[in-house]
């Protein structure tokens, strides 16, 4: 499970794991992955379908238990429920759960069933109904919910949860462009005020430059590239890892943009091609 | 959600029906008592006629203190087995793990075992613990989205185990009769003595699924969610899934299989009161003690003066109701 180095307490690190592997038969799917997470810092982890991302966050949660490799903390931890939240890619809300309910399984971990919440488990889940937005869907059973304000509860969820790590799997990749914004303001906030840790799998780049500190880039199992995003995410990289050509721009704000440009040609422009060449 | 006094009410008139009904029932069946007699013979017992009392206490109370036993036990894993499997269309008939214990009961009577007390029960968990590990073993093989997989999965156990009863009355026609009773569900030969058994292990078993509620509530929600929540998930739903067993096939074992009442039930009371188990729980299990004493009185009362098995009747109300959350989900996820 973890180990607790105290030393990293110094380094105001929260979280750090060496050559940690995940297999599956022979298959690789973690390849001796090894970093550092520091307290208060919104890293992205971005990557293509397959590379591991989803694999990674589960390793380190010990959802699923790696093959080998360490995983050390600062401190020593009684209830990892107080030290991490997740926010898996798919939750499953098969049930007439209203979202206050929802919301309120973020603090199961720190009350008991004869109890019942406390004055301060109930204030936690009323602020992470303001700060997502949905405090007057707060009676509302999470099924006739759409899918943007459903991702919101589950996100909500976590923030009650109020522990110094969180890990979202593609929080946004079900949202709108409007609340796709919000809630990476919203993560970034998080991480500038309350001093949390924030790792979230993203899959547009110009979230990951926009939003995030640092940048985990994924291929294969591997840790390929990492450190800030306009340096990892080099025109030569994003041929390589992902397979598109992309180049930096600046904007009228003078901040950096990636355009993309797209390698196929429509399918009646090659065949006209074709017929010029032929000529 | 309702707030915690509405529930409370709810709960408060639960019960009163509960007992309203009990005494109601109480009264009905091929010899009518009127109240005044059930009065006496309750109350008054030297003045009162011997054969009367004799029908309410021995014969008529036993059974309905059954019922409600059966119901409480059948709706309360019902409701536990749609939150481990996150599929509110789950029960332990729907899953064959009924079947799965009447495969074990039948067994123990085939090899003669009858007369040990424990010996059938002790078949009946062997036989649903089994089914049960093989549902479990799909349920979580399976992507999240597959969810009517484990439903299929649970249709192909009651089918093969259905099958596997039926062979064993061809190869032993001599005890066809105490056979075929568990395949149809019934209370007709519950006595007092069975009672003493069933109800404290269905006590037990409820008690401890109720502690369960917390860790139900994240179960539903998905394994990767609870996990996160701080549940060991593997432990925690070997333990949920152990106690169910035991509960259904203690009711299996002295009243047979009756389909549908751990799906209904907790279905309309979740649609009553909203999903948390703490609430959905407890309240349940009164309601399939109301639901099962009703289908018993009509399954003593309709056609007089024979009887009809009590699974059929709940199957009649079930096997429709399944129909109609069937057609309410994929409506939904259109």
């Amino acid at each position: 499970m973890f180990k607790v180095k105290k030393e990293l307490q110094k380094r105001s690190i929260v979280l750090a794991f060496e050559d940690l592997s995940y297999k599956v038969g022979n298959e690789k799917i973690l390849d001796t992955v090894s970093h550092e997470l520091y307290k208060g810092c919104f890293y992205s982890i971005a990557g293509c379908n397959g590379s591991g991302k989803t694999t990674l966050l589960q390793s380190l949660l010990q959802i699923k238990k790696p093959s080998s490799g360490k995983i050390f903390l600062p401190e020593e931890i009684e209830n990892k429920a107080h030290y991490f939240s997740y926010v898996p890619q798919n939750t499953l809300l098969e049930f007439d759960f209203t979202v206050e309910e929802v919301v309120m399984m973020g603090r199961y971990p720190y009350y008991s069933g004869i109890t019942g919440p406390s004055k301060e488990d109930k204030q936690k889940v009323k602020e992470a109904l303001q700060l997502t937005d949905i405090e007057n869907l707060r009676h509302r059973s999470v099924i006739t919910l759409s899918g943007g304000e459903r991702q919101r509860t589950i996100i909500a969820r976590a923030l009650a949860q109020d522990t110094p790590i969180m890990f979202l799997d593609e929080p946004v990749s079900q949202l709108d462009v409007y609340h796709q914004i919000e809630v990476l303001k919203l993560l970034r906030e998080i991480a500038d005020t309350q001093n949390k840790t924030v790792v979230t799998v993203l899959h547009d780049l110009n979230q990951v430059s926009e939003f995030t500190d640092h940048v985990m880039v994924m291929d294969e199992g591997k840790i390929v590239a990492n450190g800030t995003p306009t340096e990892v995410l080099s025109p030569a990289l994003l041929k390589e890892v992902f397979r598109v050509n992309a180049e930096w721009v600046c904007s009228e704000d003078m901040k950096p943009h990636l355009i993309f440009h797209y390698q196929s040609k429509k399918k009646t422009d090659r065949r006209l091609d074709n017929r010029l060449l032929d000529h | 959600m309702i707030t915690s006094a509405k529930y409370k009410w709810i709960v408060a008139l639960t019960l009163v029906v509960l007992v309203l009904l009990s005494f109601i029932a109480l009264t009905l069946g091929p010899s009518n008592v009127s109240l005044s007699q059930l009065w006496m013979s309750f109350f008054n017992p030297n003045e009162a006629d011997a054969g009367i009392g004799q029908i309410v206490l021995q014969i008529r109370m036993p059974r309905i203190a059954m019922a409600l036993l059966a119901g409480m036990a059948l709706s309360a894993s019902g409701g536990a087995f749609q939150s481990v499997f996150r599929n509110p269309m789950s029960d332990p008939y729907v899953l064959g793990i009924s079947s799965g214990a009447s495969v074990g009961a039948a067994i123990a009577i085939v090899l003669g075992l009858q007369a040990g007390m424990f010996s059938i029960p002790f078949f009946a968990f062997l036989g649903s613990a089994s089914a049960l590990a093989i549902v479990y073993w799909f349920a979580f093989n399976l992507k999240q989205s597959e969810q009517n997989t484990l439903l299929l999965a649970g249709i192909a156990m009651s089918l093969m185990l259905g099958a596997v009863v039926s062979l064993l009355l061809v190869i032993n026609r001599e005890q066809m009769e105490s056979i075929y009773f568990w395949m149809l569900g019934g209370f007709n030969a519950i006595s007092w003595k069975q009672i003493y058994i069933v109800c404290p292990v269905v006590l037990f078993s409820l008690v401890m699924l109720f502690r369960y509620c917390k860790d139900l509530n994240l179960l539903a929600m998905g394994n990767e969610t609870a996990h996160s929540l701080g549940i060991n998930v593997k432990q925690k739903v070997a333990i949920i899934l152990l106690i169910s067993a035991l509960s259904v096939s203690i009711v299996v074992s002295y009243s047979g299989v009756i389909g549908f009442v751990g799906l209904i039930v907790p279905h309309m009371v979740r649609f009553l009161i909203g999903a948390d188990n703490r609430r959905l729980l407890p309240l349940s299990a009164l309601w399939g003690g109301v639901f099962l004493i009703i289908a018993d009185t009509l399954a003593r009362t309709l056609v007089q003066p024979g009887e009809l098995p009590v699974g059929s009747i709940t199957a009649l109300f079930g096997a429709p109701y399944f129909f109609f959350i069937l057609i309410k989900k994929s409506r939904r996820h259109v």
